[in-house]
């Protein structure tokens, strides 16, 4: 259940569902690691902009939008080479290598797990925003 | 600014690195195979009857060395070497009496004595009524028992005026024969092979007409026995038979079913449209822009004792819902699939991940026309195979100016639907059927 409701997330309800890629990707649960991570190190991020890092420096926008970007970014590595390295050595193991197609697959997995990143980010920013000490009325 | 960067990456590398080690690969045990299974078969002992019909017909297959006594051999060879079950093995020669007889010597060394002299004044050899043959056979078919007929079976109607109505008369009785067996013993199960001998005699017409210069003639192995002995015989002696010169075809009759054959449906390979194959269910992703959808799916039939002239046949199947059909069939080889009259197709890298450390022998294509709302359900049909009506021949007459003919064989395919009308009657009229399930 969990696993078809991370898997719909991904593939965004069969609209960015990419074959034998999404199919490798479901078959052999690497989606939940990338999800789990993803989620973790939004969460981290946030709670770093809000209240490790609380100054009055860094409570503009432009800021909260430029750790906005790091986590999209940072997430979108980790599916990316997280994607590639299961699938290599899954693929390994049959003595086979990766199919052409899987790479533009990778790529198109990273940015949609950098679109979530975005979406979580800015959900966590809304809930943890209310008792930062300088950076409560970002970014609204 | 400058110190949120290294705090940054110091996390992201420590879970990146974490990541990896948590997720790593355990891939399946290695399937043991076969041939390092234990000794499934509880059998110790067991009995061979095996029958040879001893019939002035039979004579051209045991004058001299024939193709016939080159298979006799290998069957007695193997018999006699099998280690896993000690085999007491009996030979009989069987018309209107039946006579058990070793010739005086090993039974490795029958085939060679087996000769129209030394079997000439045994019984009634002109006499060949197979409703009485089976009859005899079956009421001794006891326990562990194997019991192998080797006939001709040309069915002689003498004193029949109406020639359809002895072959159905043919079919009746030999059908009530086996309905009576099948009823006392329930897992007997009974498989056919069909050989090619050279011949040296001569040939009975309808008429009991003599023909000779017949060069070639068919003749029968009718196996008959529990399912566990089946088995045995299936994987440890029938190779022997299926090896030697002259094998055509074979036939399986029983009242077990085999379901649930194990299946993977293939999303990559050999498929038109897009699919997705989630938890073993599949779903359309696109159709494809021209034509109707097709989609493959593998099946490990190696528990079913059915030949592949059987399995590759799409008239023995039996689809569910009209709208789905069956394109084609092939064999798994390692990593292709042989489809009939395709070259051999690859099967995508994807789809072995996806069946890795399964096992499967076979493919179906099927096709689907118009949009699929249903889950496909299909079931392999317990029928004569095609090869009986093939080899069967209501009147021989012209045998000798007729090749086609030659290869026939008077009344046999009322006596094989005999035997299937018994098999249906007691038992399941499927071998197996499977629900493919799609959303």
């Amino acid at each position: 259940m969990l696993k078809d409701l991370i898997a719909n997330f991904y593939e965004l309800w069969g609209g960015a569902y990419l074959g034998e890629f999404s199919n490798q990707m479901f078959d052999n649960d690497l989606y939940f690691p990338v999800a789990l991570y993803s989620i973790i190190i939004a969460l981290v991020i946030t709670v770093l902009y809000y209240y490790v890092l609380n100054r009055p420096n860094i409570a503009k926008l432009k800021i909260w939008f430029l750790f906005l970007m790091i986590g999209a970014i940072t997430n979108a590595i980790i599916a990316y080479v997280s994607a590639y390295n299961d699938l290599t050595e899954i693929f390994a193991s049959i003595n086979e290598e990766l199919p052409k197609s899987f790479p533009s697959d990778m790529l198109m997995f990273a940015l949609i797990n950098a679109f979530w990143t975005l979406v979580l980010i800015f959900v966590f920013s809304i809930i943890i925003k209310w008792k930062s000490p300088n950076s409560s009325y970002i970014p609204f | 600014m400058i110190k949120i960067y290294p705090v940054l990456f110091t996390v992201l590398f420590f879970l990146i690195s974490c990541e990896r080690q948590s997720n790593s690969i355990e891939l399946p045990e290695p399937i043991i195979t076969s041939d390092e299974l234990p000794n499934s078969f509880e059998i110790e002992k067991a009995g061979v009857k095996i029958y040879f019909e001893n019939t002035l017909s039979m004579d051209g297959y045991i004058n001299g060395n024939t193709n016939f006594k080159d298979v006799f051999r290998e069957l007695l060879v193997a018999v006699d070497n099998e280690k896993k079950i000690n085999f007491d093995t009996e030979f009989y020669l069987i018309n209107d009496k039946l006579t058990p007889t070793n010739f005086g010597v090993e039974n490795t060394k029958i085939s060679e004595k087996l000769t129209p002299q030394s079997t000439a004044k045994i019984g009634n050899k002109t006499s060949s009524n197979f409703e009485e043959i089976f009859n005899t056979i079956l009421q001794k078919q006891d326990g562990n028992m194997i019991s192998v007929i080797m006939a001709d079976f040309i069915y002689s109607p003498k004193g029949e005026p109406n020639t359809i109505s002895a072959l159905n008369k043919l079919r009746t009785y030999t059908k009530d024969a086996f309905l009576k067996a099948t009823t006392n013993h329930e897992n007997l199960e009974t498989k056919i092979y069909s050989f090619k001998s050279d011949f040296k005699g001569i040939y009975y017409d309808i008429n009991d007409k003599s023909i000779t210069g017949l060069n070639n003639r068919p003749y029968y192995y009718f196996v008959i026995a529990p399912t566990e002995l089946m088995s045995f015989f299936i994987n440890e002696i029938e190779p022997q038979l299926k090896k030697a010169v002259g094998f055509k075809h074979e036939a399986f009759f029983t009242s077990n079913a085999y379901s649930p054959v194990p299946f993977a449906i293939l999303s990559s390979t050999a498929n038109k449209g897009r699919l997705k194959v989630r938890n073993g269910n599949l779903e359309v992703a696109n159709y494809p822009k021209e034509g109707n959808l097709e989609f493959s799916v593998l099946f490990d039939f190696s528990s079913i004792p059915i030949d592949n002239e059987y399995l590759m046949n799409t008239s023995n199947y039996q689809l569910s819902n009209p709208m789905f059909s069956i394109k084609n069939i092939g064999i798994k080889e390692g990593k292709s699939i042989d489809f009939i009259n395709q070259p051999s197709t690859k099967i995508h890298p994807g789809d072995l991940v996806s069946i890795m450390n399964k096992k499967f022998t076979h493919a179906i294509i099927f096709e689907a026309d118009g949009i699929v709302s249903e889950d496909l359900s299909f079931a392999l049909r317990k029928k004569v195979p095609s090869w009986v009506k093939e080899s069967h021949s209501d009147d021989d007459r012209q045998i000798y100016n007729d090749s086609l003919e030659q290869s026939k064989t008077f009344g046999l395919g009322h006596l094989i639907e005999g035997i299937s009308e018994a098999y249906l009657q007691n038992g399941n009229d499927q071998y197996f059927d499977v629900t493919i399930p799609i959303n």
